[in-house]
């Protein structure tokens, strides 16, 4: 096992892995910006150490500042928990390079799922449904006669993106000829690669993922799934599970689908496969996350494990120490992503001091949150200043307990996503299961908070 | 550690007094410190904290005391065998000490120094309270703590004073009313230190000794980054009074690592000490001003 952790992270996913951590009796040591002095994780860190200014560039995202820092506090072992280089090859193998372990797939894991477009080629072909849909389109021709092929309307997704950015769905062949352009661009500008590829639309879906965790050793478990369909502009706002739209057997087929295809694939460590559910209950593959996900909880409320530290365990090289029987999933969770967002102005990022928080407590109510009275909130990193998780011994149990706790909660000082979550858990269409993947956005989020439509 | 802000700003302005040299040779131009600076701090994190009375009328008000009263004040030091004087003046509080090879000197700092160090201790203020267990603790709780947290880090004690404040023979200098441990950022103007460009691990500079004498830009320093070397460099021309970290001790980014002494004026005036010029601000006898 470990004896020191550096963090390279920040927000509440720094303090997460920080009590991790601490469960684990190691040492943790944070990385931080300029801009994350007076953070929480910072001020409980053993050790805290600046590596850099607030552009994530020159910090959470420059590789050899987060390693410097590793080998000159003596750690060994770099957790880089979600977004920033969570996922980067290069990255993990340069960490390694440096005699410190990276907590996440080895590097080559890495490489070989770092493709959408090859990942989804690798699951098909061990056994996953995937979204009928085209490889890398060649240029525009190519593109028209694919889309003709799969049908309309069409999905253009960037092949090395990730979090919704750069894609567009198109309904017709003039609509694809106007936005391959600009997806290709927009692509090239998010992440230096302009090849995208095409799938079918699925009209009204759901999104369903399933947790895995696999070991050194190709002993690889399924913890249930989480279904995030209520989103906004592509980006969850609230996750549960079980997901309310499939069966029991259903979704136990799901998961040891996944499971199989990806101990075969050679995955280690823990991850989540993304599916697309249609109205029909069809479930399939888009994307795999090698990393922690921001709504992990919810997957630790309903089995009891502890997947932060599952990760560390993994990476340490320890057998998983459990089997497949060994997990069992109780009654229904509930996470509620807490956003610095304005509802006012179309949900734009906020920044700004946190005046006053009282987070909310009683029994299966958690709050995993950097934020504190006096907080002073940068406008430099994404807008999550919090998750509310709650568990119930079924839905309707967590919903209303999740209604007590929202209107617990106290954040004051900036503009937050508080309001959607609280009109959410009285809205028919949530308490009813129907939540799909484009309502908020087809119904539009304003539209949906003021009460002003029926859904 | 982050770097001084009152160093190196005070630092990066030029003189504004035309007339300071025959008035002792800091005065003007230590009087580039803070005033002014507070009203133009830019970014989200604090609010502009201008003096009610404005830059133009403080400028004014620094030339005003080095003309008149900075000269009388360092002939009383030296007549009167003293180590340090200090006076309060319309709503400025004027301290002249002396220097170790026994001149005087003076250095002028301001409102804006002192608010800074106010955000600091807001900034420190949580750790501080989790420490102490009480609410109002202010910056010494906060900073030791997150000293005595980083083991790599330095301890900025004795080793990291200025020489002002070493020269006094027991006398307490400026600054020290507020604790040694934040004695390095009181904002003597004298003062600059030269800060980390990344994480790594530092090597004074080959020839570096106290007394060395270096140009704005020049490498006093560096700091190996996995095996990679960045330079460290001197902000102003300056002379190079001691490293605050030991080579290859691990260093983080805006870490202040060495210190200097910023050249200005004739260095064969003997009056090479301190003045220190603060306004007096309402209930702020004692403590740091907050920022809020």
């Amino acid at each position: 096992m470990f004896s020191r952790v550096l963090i390279a992270n920040r927000g509440e996913i720094a303090l997460r892995v920080l009590r991790a951590c601490r469960a684990l009796a190691i040492e943790a040591v944070v990385a931080y910006s300029e801009a994350d002095r007076e953070t929480l994780a910072v001020q409980l860190a053993d050790e805290a150490i600046c590596i850099g200014p607030p552009d994530a560039r020159r910090s959470y995202l420059s590789a050899s500042a987060l390693i410097s820092a590793a080998v000159v506090t003596g750690c060994d072992a770099i957790h880089p928990g979600y977004g920033f280089l969570s996922e980067d090859a290069a990255f993990a193998e340069a960490v390694r390079a440096h005699d410190v372990a990276f907590i996440g797939p080895s590097p080559d894991v890495l490489e070989r799922f770092a493709s959408k477009d090859a990942t989804r080629r690798l699951l098909a072909a061990h056994g996953l449904p995937t979204i009928p849909g085209s490889g890398i389109v060649r240029d525009e021709q190519d593109a028209l006669d694919e889309a003709q092929r799969i049908g309309y309307p069409v999905l253009i997704k960037p092949s090395a993106g990730g979090g919704g950015k750069g894609m567009r769905m198109v309904r017709t062949p003039r609509e694809l000829e106007t936005s391959l352009t600009v997806c290709r661009s927009e692509a090239k500008a998010a992440f230096g690669d302009d090849s995208v590829y095409l799938e079918r639309w699925l009209e009204d879906n759901r999104h369903i993922e399933v947790q895995v965790a696999v070991d050194r050793f190709g002993r690889g478990v399924h913890l249930g799934e989480r279904d995030c369909s209520v989103q906004r502009r592509h980006q969850k706002i609230v996750e549960e599970g079980p997901t309310p739209v499939l069966d029991a057997s259903a979704r136990r087929d799901l998961a040891d689908s996944a499971v199989r295809a990806i101990v075969a694939a050679g995955y280690e460590n823990v991850g989540t496969l993304e599916f697309l559910v249609d109205r029909e209950g069809r479930a399939y593959f888009i994307e795999i996350n090698c990393r922690i996900q921001v709504e992990h909880p919810v997957t630790e409320m309903l089995t009891g494990i502890d997947l932060v530290a599952t990760q560390i365990r993994i990476a340490a090289g320890e057998p998983l120490g459990f089997g497949q029987a060994d997990v069992t999933t109780t009654g229904h969770a509930i996470e509620f992503r807490i956003n610095a967002e304005d509802p006012e102005q179309e949900f734009r990022p906020s920044a700004g001091v946190v005046e006053r928080y009282i987070p909310p407590g009683g029994p299966w109510v958690r709050m995993d949150s950097h934020v504190y009275g006096g907080y002073e909130v940068p406008p430099y990193y994404d807008s999550l200043l919090g998750k509310l998780i709650v568990w119930g011994p079924d839905r309707a149990a967590a919903i209303a307990r999740g209604r007590v706790a929202l209107d617990e909660l106290v954040l004051e000082g900036l503009p937050t996503n508080l309001a959607i979550h609280r009109a959410l858990v009285d809205s028919d269409v949530f308490l009813e299961g129907r939540m799909t993947t484009n309502l908020l956005d087809r119904v539009g989020a304003a539209a949906f908070l003021a009460g002003a439509v029926a859904v | 550690m982050a770097t001084d802000p009152v160093s190196r700003r005070a630092a990066a302005r030029p003189p504004i007094d035309g007339g300071g040299a025959e008035r002792g040779p800091a005065a003007g131009d230590a009087g580039a410190a803070s005033p002014v600076d507070a009203s133009v701090r830019s970014g989200a994190a604090q609010a502009a904290v201008a003096p009610a009375d404005g830059p133009v009328d403080v400028r004014a008000e620094i030339s005003r005391l080095a003309s008149d009263l900075v000269p009388s004040l360092a002939a009383a030091l030296v007549a009167g065998d003293l180590a340090e004087l200090e006076i309060r003046q319309r709503g400025w509080r004027v301290r002249v000490r002396r220097n170790a090879d026994g001149g005087a000197a003076a250095d002028i700092d301001a409102a804006g120094a002192r608010r800074r160090l106010g955000a600091r201790a807001a900034i420190d203020r949580h750790a501080a309270e989790r420490e102490r267990g009480r609410s109002d603790a202010r910056a010494d709780g906060g900073e030791s703590q997150r000293e005595s947290r980083s083991s790599d880090g330095p301890v900025p004690g004795d080793a990291a004073r200025p020489t002002g404040a070493t020269s006094t023979n027991g006398t307490a200098a400026a600054g020290d009313d507020a604790g040694t441990r934040r004695r390095g950022e009181r904002g003597d103007a004298f003062r600059v230190v030269a800060t980390s460009p990344a994480v790594g691990l530092f090597r004074l500079g080959t020839g570096m000794r106290p007394g060395t004498r270096v140009r704005s830009g020049d490498v006093v320093g560096i700091v190996d980054v996995l095996g990679v070397p960045q330079e460290v460099t001197a902000p102003v021309d300056a002379i190079v009074m001691h490293a605050l970290v030991e080579d290859d001790q691990a260093v983080e980014y805006g870490q202040s690592l060495v210190e200097l002494e910023r050249a200005s004026g004739d260095a064969s005036n003997p009056f090479g000490g301190g003045v220190v010029a603060v306004p007096i601000e309402p209930g702020a006898g004692s403590a740091e001003g907050r920022n809020d």
